[in-house]
């Protein structure tokens, strides 16, 4: 009798499946329909890092090394900012975004060691970074949690970089490529939904401000709001 | 009809009746009531060379080293300058026979000077209508690749004198220590610096970022025209205007140093031909050479304040220039 009851049950479970693939509503997860509209905004955060030790150097006359008139270090702090996002569902799984990311990185250059002893300096600028990156998303339909509310993905894709020195008189381009993992979790089940979004993985940069011979990589974080439609 | 006037310059002893203007400093001089760049108008340099060797420099070596020299300054891509060697002359190398002239002559007089270059000027224009160097036989010269011990490399003193010709001051790029019966060089980022480096050096063979950028901002091609720019401001000690400091650009991303004057009793400075981007200012009096290798004696340049660094980065734009730049000192 208990025998029974259990094929009965998961009978049932397989065909209401079934029907709601078939109908759109519901797949084991509660995640978005194929069309389905994205968008969203947040922040982000990358960390500082060096760019780099340059000597300002004079040439002696008879030797190969030279004078060291002074020594500037850089460094870029970490920098938080804004993120925004608009997203369209080819499928429940994958999805692809355009986005752009805003932050204000403050550039110092800490200039030390002067040969006739002017007093160590911090000179600074306030950059605007922009990257305006496309990306694709595969989402773990199969692996969400929460009732199907919370949805894993994973995202790749890349940017092109603009960055404003403070006077905004200079413009630096560059490029980005990168990966994140994340989740979102939708309130509701509906079409129109509002949820949150949280992802971390690395974001590699060519040039920009960045004088860095080669790419860098870096750690990144977003998080924000969502709406589907 | 071209009404020129001699205006007699040592290229060590360098000058200003003629107010420098601009940078590094340029050559120039006053047009009615406005103060105009020394240049060349017409293109290419028509030389010739005086038909005179030196111990260990025949004349052909001379001639060698001096088209090498001017070979240098014109390999500058964001400049437009030219010359033509048009033949040896037994013409000594003085102003007012027509012709410009480079040669050896023996000055022992001046036992502190190695060349000199003069011009004669057109005074309604500036522009530049003869010129001549001379390389003091007083001293020991050569023209070996690799430089020889206790002799003045000519290549290199050549390529600082025909810097001049073409209408650069001097540069302040330099370290100096005294010694006894002058300075010694420590270290120099100009070939323009006033003092050479030491007989047997041939590192003065090779122009520097502020040589670049001194000899594009009296000959830009179109391209450096649109693409380099400047930063101008003022330096001023107890809300005064600074006369006579130097300021120094350096670009962290090149390691280039550029230097600039100011040129007013405001404090006034301008520096050009630089590349965009950001760059680090410091300030320093004038301190490492003699003042009048930059300035007219009669000037009150002020060396009574302190060296340092400017606390705000300063962005030069592309083919534009970041102005409004005040670099306060404090006083000694």
């Amino acid at each position: 009798m208990s025998a029974v009851r259990v094929v009965v049950v998961v009978f049932c479970v397989l065909a209401g499946a079934a029907a709601r693939v078939e109908g759109q509503v519901y797949s084991g997860g509660d995640a978005p329909d194929r069309g389905s509209i994205e968008v969203g905004g947040g922040g982000n955060w990358g960390p500082g890092f060096e760019t780099g030790r340059t000597i300002a150097e004079l040439t002696r006359g008879g030797q190969s090394d030279g004078f060291d008139l002074f020594t500037s270090e850089e460094d870029v702090s970490g920098f938080p900012g804004l993120h925004a996002w608009l997203g369209f569902y080819l499928s429940r799984a994958l999805s692809l975004e355009g986005g752009v990311r805003f932050s204000k990185p403050e550039l110092a250059y800490r200039l030390s060691g002067d040969a006739e002893s002017a007093p160590d300096e911090t000179a600074a600028e306030t950059l605007s970074s922009y990257v305006f990156e496309g990306s694709a998303l595969f989402h773990f339909t199969q692996a969400a949690f929460a009732g199907g509310r919370g949805i894993p993905f994973v995202s790749g894709g890349g940017g092109y970089i603009r960055e404003l020195h403070e006077s905004n008189q200079l413009v630096e381009t560059g490029n980005e490529i990168h990966v994140t993992g994340g989740f979102k979790y939708w309130f509701g089940s509906g079409d129109h939904r509002f949820g949150l979004r949280a992802e971390a993985g690395i974001s590699s940069r060519e040039q920009g401000f960045d004088k860095e011979e080669g790419r860098r990589t870096l750690p990144l974080v977003l998080f924000g709001a969502a709406f589907l439609f | 009809m071209k009404r020129p006037a001699l205006l007699p310059v040592l290229a060590v002893l360098l000058v200003v009746a003629v107010v420098p203007m601009f940078g590094y400093l340029k050559l120039g001089t006053r047009v009615g009531t406005r103060t105009a760049t020394l240049k060349w108008d017409d293109l290419p340099i028509r030389y010739f060379v005086t038909d005179r060797p030196a111990p260990q420099v025949t004349q052909q070596q001379f001639q060698a080293a001096i088209t090498r020299a001017f070979s240098t300054w014109e390999a500058v891509q964001s400049a437009e300058t030219s010359s033509q060697f048009v033949g040896f002359t037994q013409a000594n190398p003085q102003s007012g026979d027509g012709m410009t002239v480079l040669g050896f002559t023996n000055r022992p007089d001046l036992d502190r000077v190695l060349g000199a270059t003069n011009f004669i000027i057109d005074t309604t224009t500036a522009d530049i209508v003869e010129s001549d160097i001379f390389f003091n036989t007083a001293f020991q010269w050569s023209v070996d690749p690799a430089g020889v011990p206790g002799r003045h490399d000519l290549e290199s003193i050549a390529l600082h004198e025909i810097g001049h010709l073409h209408g650069l001051g001097h540069s302040a790029i330099g370290e100096t220590e005294l010694i006894a019966g002058g300075r010694r060089v420590l270290g120099a980022e100009s070939v323009m610096f006033p003092i050479a480096f030491p007989p047997g050096s041939v590192n003065d063979r090779t122009l520097r970022a502020d040589d670049i950028a001194g000899i594009t901002d009296i000959y830009p091609t179109t391209a450096s025209r649109r693409e380099r720019g400047s930063i101008s401001g003022k330096v001023t000690k107890n809300g005064q205007g600074v006369l006579g400091a130097h300021i120094v650009a350096f670009n962290p991303a090149t390691g280039a140093l550029v230097g600039g004057f100011s040129l007013n009793e405001d404090g006034s400075f301008t520096i050009g031909g630089l590349e965009p981007g950001p760059q680090v200012l410091r300030v320093e009096p004038l301190d490492d050479a003699d003042i009048d290798s930059f300035f007219d004696a009669s000037l009150n340049v002020d060396v009574n304040f302190r060296v340092r660094f400017h606390d705000k980065v300063v962005v030069v734009p592309v083919g534009g220039g970041a102005r409004d730049v005040e670099i306060k000192v404090t006083p000694k």
